[in-house]
């Protein structure tokens, strides 16, 4: 009975993974190979596949998703740090600040994206507009969303804005592990604030931070909420992730099989580069 | 009855119909996406039932009936409809002494005499005209219908949108822009019933719905200061696009017959002439005819609009032709192709949906 519990409490959640996730990953496995059409289907082989390569959208927008990962990963662990580091050395308000940067984190993104969208409103009276005329900052309203450039840097400054609290918090942690007479013993070596970094802290939480940027990637190649709400796609599909291309393929032109053949795509690519990225930034280091 | 977003009912339906379960006896559709149920037989096809229980292709407004038909069967039933129409200031009209356009040279006079940089800065602060924010076929199948041409020939087998009929519909939208300078470019495309509201925009279109969102949600004195109108009348003649609903009924449901029954309900002069006390359309003729289209400018000009109210194609791939045409469309309107360029493009890809 004793050896019985540890799998009793286990087997719950193993059929919730096996009914929501394992299920729906073998039958869209299957569904790539598949013309599907509800109450029909057809064996296409590879086809839907070499169909998703020969795309020339799908190229476009997996440029997009490289954009997004490449700025929303580098953002949000550098803002993550920066922000940790400066709450290391606060002894007051610790928990007030980094409570406030993590509320985003936990936020809805639904809510989150309608109240952005409200901010980045054309008009002049919108949030962001009006603090720039009123600060002449800008002379005429941006339509932040409506053209193709500030529509993705809008995208990605909500992506950072809503994600940074989140490595923030793991930062914070990582940076309590490290002993203070470290620090000591670089002062005396004559290390500036910079060499600390460089020598102290960044080996020290480096796979931290490996981890949480692989993390962080896979949360950038499965952008989905903040492009749905905020712009759709558009302008010119410059927003378009991959999630909202899988999305508009399989619900609205019913392309199951082309959708499902991209995540399969998708899937080794992503494992790839994030054992990559892992690989690439932590160094196990021991003083 | 069991009411679902109308954005995840087509997911709703499509989960349940795959796992052979039926969602419901009748269901309330889009009629855009008719035809799609259609050919994937997920709804049954009504002609026998609807003869049986009496309902007749000539008492509906012809539109909304196309938008059940697919390869020759009847795979749904018209229960509302709208169309667009014209909307704009009466106001402004009036202080540039202005009559409504009531043809595509009016429409573009009058929307360079309202165009105006109103404080002095260089910024156009007032538009002529916009069209409903972004072109997809629901706003510009109307300026394409009232130059003459279509999207796909009567037949549905072959590509026509990138005839000279066309070409010359998407020029005139674009001249407005980059000619006259009297109607927004894209960047600065909104609701242009908000706009409107807002004074930001002379003249705009919408469904009937625009009336009221004018009135509730910006709170416009609509009954002084907006005025609708059909739509000004190209080199074709008029033409609008019709929205609404349909009733299907969905495959291995258990009581066809009594579902048919309450769509002869649902279709009756009496539940369809009490929809429009309650501001929905009829598809019934009849039922339009009633006292309220006398006494309502906004029903009285839908009314009028029904007459040359057309649907977009009922065919089965209609979301994926939309998507298309929407590409390439904001591609000319953002000046990265020529309409012909454009519209040859969306050709292309249309012909490829087709067998």
């Amino acid at each position: 009975m004793k050896r019985a519990t540890p799998y009793l409490f286990l087997f719950l959640p193993f059929l919730f993974f096996a009914v929501f996730s394992l299920y729906p990953l073998i039958w869209s496995f299957r569904l790539s190979f598949f013309k599907w059409g509800v109450i029909t289907e057809e064996f296409v082989g590879l086809s839907n596949y070499a169909e998703v390569l020969g795309d020339p959208y799908f190229w476009k927008v997996f440029g997009n998703t490289i954009v997004y990962a490449a700025t929303t990963v580098i953002g949000q662990i550098a803002l993550g740090l920066l922000v940790a580091g400066m709450l290391t050395k606060i002894g007051k308000g610790r928990g007030f600040f980094s409570t406030t940067f993590y509320i985003p984190v936990i936020t809805s993104w639904a809510v989150v994206a309608v109240v952005w969208k409200m901010m980045l409103g054309s008009d002049s009276y919108s949030f962001f507009n009006s603090i720039l005329l009123q600060t002449n900052l800008i002379s005429s309203p941006i339509s932040w969303l409506g053209a193709p450039l500030t529509a993705k840097l809008s995208i990605i400054a909500l992506c950072i804005w809503k994600g940074v609290g989140w490595a923030m918090i793991i930062f914070l942690a990582a940076l309590q592990t490290i002993p203070e007479r470290f620090y000591e013993m670089a002062k005396v070596d004559g290390l500036g604030v910079l060499g600390r970094f460089r020598k102290v802290t960044f080996p020290l939480i480096s796979p931290v931070v490996g981890m949480v940027s692989a993390l962080l990637l896979i949360g950038a190649f499965n952008i989905f909420p903040q492009v749905y709400v905020l712009t759709g796609g558009g302008p010119l599909g410059s927003t378009e992730s991959l999630l909202t291309l899988q999305y508009r393929e399989a619900f609205s032109f019913l392309h199951f099989g082309y959708a499902s053949a991209m995540g399969y795509l998708l899937m080794p690519i992503i494992l790839f580069v994030s054992i990559l990225q892992i690989k690439a930034i932590s160094k196990r280091v021991q003083y | 009855m069991e009411y679902v977003p109308s954005d995840i009912l087509f997911q709703k339906m499509v989960t349940l119909l795959a796992a052979g379960q039926v969602p419901c006896d009748i269901c309330r559709y889009d009629i855009a996406l008719t035809p799609q149920l259609a050919d994937m037989g997920v709804v049954l096809k009504l002609d026998d039932l609807a003869e049986e229980s009496g309902i007749s292709e000539n008492d509906f407004y012809p539109g909304p009936w196309s938008s059940c038909v697919w390869e020759g069967g009847l795979y749904g039933v018209p229960l509302d409809t709208c169309c667009t129409i014209l909307y704009y200031r009466k106001d402004l009209l009036e202080a540039e002494n202005l009559a409504v356009p009531t043809t595509w040279d009016e429409l573009r006079s009058a929307a360079m005499k309202l165009t105006k940089d109103l404080n002095g800065d260089g910024v156009t602060d007032q538009w002529g005209f916009e069209g409903p924010g972004g072109y997809e076929m629901w706003n510009f199948n109307p300026f394409l219908w009232q130059a003459g041409g279509d999207v796909l020939s009567s037949d549905m087998n072959t590509v026509t949108i990138n005839n000279t009929k066309a070409i010359q519909a998407l020029q005139f939208l674009l001249d407005l822009i980059y000619v006259d300078n009297a109607s927004p470019p894209p960047d600065l495309w909104k609701w242009s019933t908000e706009a409107l509201s807002r004074g930001e925009v002379a003249m705009g279109i919408d469904g009937p719905w625009g009336w009221a969102c004018a009135r509730d949600i910006f709170g416009l004195d609509v009954d002084t200061k907006l005025g609708v109108a059909t739509f000004p009348a190209g080199p074709a003649g008029g033409a609008s696009v019709i929205g609404g609903q349909n009733l299907v009924i969905p495959k291995f449901t258990e009581h066809p017959r009594e579902a048919m029954e309450f769509v002869k309900y649902l279709t009756s002069y009496y539940y369809q002439s009490e929809m429009m006390n309650v501001g929905v359309f009829p598809v019934l003729k009849a039922a339009s005819q009633a006292e309220v289209i006398a006494s309502n400018p906004l029903w009285a000009t839908v009314a009028e609009q029904m007459e040359t109210a057309r649907s977009r194609p009922p065919h089965p791939k209609f979301a994926e032709m939309n998507n298309i045409l929407k590409t390439y469309l904001e591609e000319a309107f953002r000046q990265q192709k020529t309409a012909e360029a454009a519209l040859d493009a969306i050709a292309t890809e249309i012909q490829e949906l087709l067998p």
